[in-house]
């Protein structure tokens, strides 16, 4: 791609939904009501895992106030089958049963029933009204115990899958599956250094603010309105349209403003149960989760067990990599160490690679899509390998990183061959960074990791409208959760030639636009972005054949040039310049609107990658961690919004900091969630964090043509590793285990130096 | 259980309303005055979207019952703008893209408002420990705490 | 590695067009189940489609399995439910689980 000069991409205009959000103006999930509506709660399982041997709704159903009550008997039973919904490869059978338990509730917090009422007091009144009769079961919380062969078993049909030939007892252990390049025991024969290290990470959750919130309106002919807040509104009708037997065209779904999602808000749970009530009750019903149902019964990602080794020369040629990886997919299959294997060591250019993962059930919540699902656990292992690695043969870690990383043409383990990507350039901008380059304070330390993900494009449907006075409405299908609308608005303009604010970019509901796959994958920008710029392009293209017709020249005598229409030469005549103003202006009598539109399978997202650099200091008394500096760099292809980009690598960093020093969930011996509320899952505060530096590399991606790479996932990746590392080398104590908490890390700095403790 | 009669100010406006004893401010002031700007997080004080002052103290309003404020004098996020003028906090959170998904940034407005009421020239850690009690999940806190400080060197520079 | 090439079994298109041969690769897990182990195949097919349906004449059932769930890169660039992407002379054509994020 040429550098290309742009006007608008690269600048900082204010976002357009910015007063909306200043002011309280901006109406999230929560803030939806109509008239009449009820109130939907649902009731959960006290109990990790158990049959559910009968339901009784009928004192629930009799309390006055309560207008409807729905049970898993009122939703269909679906196909035991990988089917698309909303463009998703979903299992129905067991999305059916996470909105709503079936024969067994498999954690606490497991939806078993949902009222609606005439207000909360009365629907909280009749949850207690329900009589269920629970056999509870054994249950099994950590992968390592799910995965024993005596452990308790959730779904009796499941048969390791990826394993020949396919196993005839049922198992936890819903999938195996493996890649590999070259010959790793040739690899390993040839090192003359082998490490080998296990590791383990705790569940986190997404942690947004904004808990899960919708409000269903059901009408008697059937059509069916639905206020959600959601990473995907076109994925929400496509769930409910499938759970519950209405057709897609009937059911109209309006994404809320979104508080937050990070993956956690690409699949449903309150949405069918509020339809359901809707529907029997002839009533809206709003539903709305409490922190604590947010905890126990959404999210997280998975938590893992993991075991990476290391093969090297002396000089820091790795020559053989191998790894284990086995992740809690919660109550149903569907983890994501898939995309967890084939990040892992995707940053490094090795010749013998081996990867196995396990997909594992327990009874937990199902996971959800969190950041870079699955990238930032295996970066965890094997980032810190790699620190290891560098320790011991002496050798910096970015130098280390550079001798063996990925690069244009690099064949990953996984099959494909990289083209252009960044990580290079990136481990070079650390390197030369004020950060890296800084003296460490006495007693701090610092660590380094790098990060990878895949970044995705799919649908994306946008239209750009051309109003009366030559003004411009973009118009997408994807919930903004952290400054997209300014970002299209912007190559609108800059493909159109005109100012920023003449574009204004709307989301528009399900009925609206075509479809568009989720809000996810780091792909709005991109995705999206390709779509508008292609609708602007049939403006464009409308504009000039128009001028062409008024001037009665040929079509291609006439060129657009920032924001009008000029005779492509002083041979074509002598015309004033008609600009889209003027064009818009006599639009009726020449044709009538001008509009673009585009639908597209959006190919082509060029891969991420990032490098953390971080200093920390330790209190070895308390074991309490301080970010001391921290600088994250990022191959952002082209920074559209620049600040919006360095939101999303300050945004992910900060995450990934709680992730490494406190996020986990704590379970009781029966398998109770214990930490269920912000006080007690600890995600950080301002006073924990320091300024996030940024620097941005902008290597384009060529199929772009702004060369946009997503850029919102990879900044999640490397800072556990980062930081591990770090502590690391500021103690003499390698964490090898998530989250490296206080008490944790005061622990382990107790163990490896009992004198000190004894004293 | 009979409700409670409360009169109280918001934004500057008297205002009067019947109170479920049970319900809190928040409920109240999203539920039945229609200030949905205020946002419920968590329920319990810990994350700060809530985030009102009562005779100007900053609270989270869903710890504190309708019925508490009788006679009393809330601010939330919708009597942070005068009249067509936004706040400068709330100009400087745009220009500076101090919000991504913008759940957190009423309750952060509130606070870092009453921050500056009560110390217009705070050092950056003072920032960060003020708004140790409002929890931004998107943004890393930088560029919020960078708007606070920037807001507050620009009243200076007025002041001046 | 077979090299054996069984053509497209569907519409070829114009003459002129050129059918070339890619190699394609597959999962390990995929390769197990469906292709006695092997993981790369030498496939004629003007189109990813062409190569779906010559794959599938020689794995019965694999398209399946190719079409649901997986993402193609075609030389490094990936792409997702691509049938009518073009392959272009001496490619390759990886198969690999479809990315969602979040």
């Amino acid at each position: 791609m040429s550098a290309r000069q742009f006007k608008v991409v690269g600048t900082r205009p204010n976002r357009p939904d910015g007063a909306d959000k200043v002011t309280g103006r901006a109406r999230f999930g929560a803030d939806w009501n109509m008239p009449g509506q009820l109130t939907g709660r649902v009731l959960r399982s006290p109990h990790a895992h158990a049959v559910i041997e009968s339901i009784d709704v009928s004192r629930a159903a009799a309390l006055p106030g309560v207008k409807a009550v729905v049970t898993a008997a009122d939703f269909g039973e679906q196909e035991n089958r990988i089917v698309p919904a909303g463009e998703m490869q979903v299992n129905l059978r067991d999305v059916t049963r996470n909105v709503m338990a079936r024969e067994k509730a498999l954690y606490h917090g497991h939806a078993v029933a949902a009222v609606a009422a005439t207000s909360d007091a009365i629907a909280r009144d009749a949850l207690k009204l329900i009589d269920v009769r629970y056999r509870v079961l054994p249950h099994v919380i950590d992968v390592d115990d799910a995965m024993k062969p005596d452990a308790p078993i959730l779904h009796d049909h499941i048969r390791t899958e990826g394993v020949e030939p396919r196993p005839t007892v049922a198992s936890n252990v819903a999938k195996r599956i493996d890649f590999a390049k070259g010959d790793v025991g040739k690899g390993f024969a040839a090192a003359e250094v082998t490490i080998e290290r296990r590791f383990r990470t705790a569940p986190v959750h997404q942690g947004y603010i904004e808990p899960h919130a919708c409000l269903a309106s059901a009408a008697e002919d059937g059509q069916v309105q639905l206020w959600t807040t959601t990473q995907g509104h076109f994925q929400v009708r496509g769930f409910c349209s499938r759970l519950l037997g209405i057709e897609t065209s009937q059911i109209r779904v309006m994404a809320a403003e979104i508080g937050g999602g990070f993956g956690g808000k690409t699949v449903v749970y309150l949405e069918p149960l509020a339809i359901r009530l809707s529907q029997k009750a002839g009533k809206p019903v709003k539903m709305v989760m409490t922190r604590e149902e947010v905890f126990r019964a959404s999210g997280p990602t998975s938590g893992s067990v993991m075991r990476v080794k290391l093969g090297a020369t002396r000089d820091g040629r790795i020559v053989a990599a191998d790894a284990t990886f086995a992740f809690q997919a919660g109550a149903f299959p569907g983890s994501p160490v898939g995309p967890a294997s084939m990040c892992s060591f995707a940053c490094y250019d090795l010749d013998n690679i081996k990867v196995e993962g396990f997909d594992v059930v327990s009874n937990r919540p199902k996971v959800a899509a969190y950041r870079a699902p699955g990238a930032p656990i295996s970066a965890w292992a094997v980032e810190s390998t790699i620190d290891e690695l560098a320790q011991e043969l002496g050798i910096d870690p970015i130098d280390l990183r550079l001798r063996n990383a990925a690069r244009e043409g690099t064949k990953t383990h996984y099959g494909p061959v990289f083209n252009r990507i960044g990580l290079v350039e990136c481990l070079e901008a650390a390197k030369a960074s004020a950060h890296y380059r800084s003296p460490l304070k006495p007693g701090a330390a610092r660590g380094v990791a790098a990060g990878f993900w895949f970044n995705v494009g799919a649908d994306s449907s946008a239209a750009a409208h051309v109003g009366e006075d030559g003004t411009v409405t973009v118009i997408s299908g994807n919930p903004d959760i952290g400054g997209s609308r300014a970002a299209l608005a912007m190559m609108a303009a800059e493909e159109l030639g005109i100012p920023y604010d003449k574009v204004r970019p709307i989301i528009a509901d399900t009925a609206s636009i075509g479809f568009n796959f989720v809000t996810g994958g780091s792909r709005v920008t991109f995705a999206n972005g390709l779509a508008i710029i292609n609708s602007v392009r049939e403006v464009i293209g409308e504009c000039k054949r128009r001028a062409a017709k008024l001037w009665e020249v040929e079509p291609d005598a006439v060129v657009w040039e920032n924001g009008e229409v000029k005779p492509a030469s002083t041979n074509v005549g002598t015309f004033e310049p008609l600009s889209l103003a003027k064009l818009a202006a006599s639009a009726g009598k020449t044709g009538g609107p001008i509009n673009g539109h585009s639908q597209i399978n959006a190919q082509g997202a060029g891969p991420g990658f990032g490098v953390h650099v971080v200093d920390v200091e330790v209190d070895k008394e308390t074991g309490i961690v301080t970010i001391l500096r921290y600088t994250s760099v990022q191959d952002v292809g082209t920074a559209i919004h620049p600040s919006y980009v360095e939101g999303q690598m300050q945004g992910g960093a900060a995450q990934g900091i709680g992730w490494a020093l406190n996020e986990e969930y704590i379970y009781d011996r029966n398998g109770k969630l214990d930490n269920a509320g912000f006080l007690d899952y600890r995600m950080p505060v301002a006073s924990d964090l320091p300024m996030i530096e940024t620097i941005m590399v902008e290597v384009p991606n060529p199929t772009h043509p702004y060369g946009v790479r997503g850029v919102g996932e990879v900044p999640i990746v490397p800072p556990m590793a980062a930081i591990g590392s770090a502590i690391a080398r500021a103690t003499g104590v390698r964490m090898r285990d998530l989250p490296m908490s206080p008490p944790r890390l005061s622990a382990a700095l107790d163990a490896a130096s009992p004198r000190l403790a004894a004293e | 259980m009979s409700k409670i009669h409360v009169s109280a100010v918001v934004n500057g406006e008297p205002i009067e309303y019947l109170c479920d004893p049970a319900h809190t401010l928040l409920d109240v002031l999203r539920d039945q005055l229609g200030l949905t700007g205020s946002k419920e997080g968590c329920g319990s004080g810990d994350c700060g979207a809530c985030s009102v002052t009562i005779d100007g103290r900053l609270t989270c309003a869903c710890l504190v019952l309708g019925a508490e404020v009788d006679g009393m004098s809330i601010g939330t996020i919708e009597g942070l703008a005068q009249g067509d003028q936004l706040h400068p906090l709330q100009k400087k959170f745009v220009e500076m893209a101090a919000l991504q998904c913008g759940v957190c940034t009423p309750g952060v407005l509130v606070a870092a408002k009453a921050l500056l009421d009560r110390n217009p020239d705070p050092s950056e850690t003072e920032v960060r420990y003020w708004l140790a009690g409002n929890l931004c999940r998107c943004t890393g806190y930088d560029k919020i705490i960078r708007a606070v400080l920037d807001v507050a060197a620009d009243m200076k520079e007025t002041a001046r | 590695m077979s090299g054996t090439t069984q053509g497209v079994t569907g519409p070829v298109g114009p003459v002129t067009s050129r059918v070339s041969e890619a190699r394609v690769l597959v999962t390990p897990a995929i390769a197990r189940a469906f292709c006695g182990g092997m993981i790369e195949h030498l496939v004629e097919g003007r189109e990813i489609r062409h190569l779906v349906r010559a794959l599938d004449a020689r794995f019965p059932g694999i398209a399946a399995r190719l079409e649901e769930g997986c993402a193609v890169a075609i030389d490094g660039v990936i792409h997702q439910n691509a049938w009518f992407e073009i392959v272009p002379p001496g490619g390759e054509v990886c198969f690999i689980p479809a990315i969602e994020g979040g």
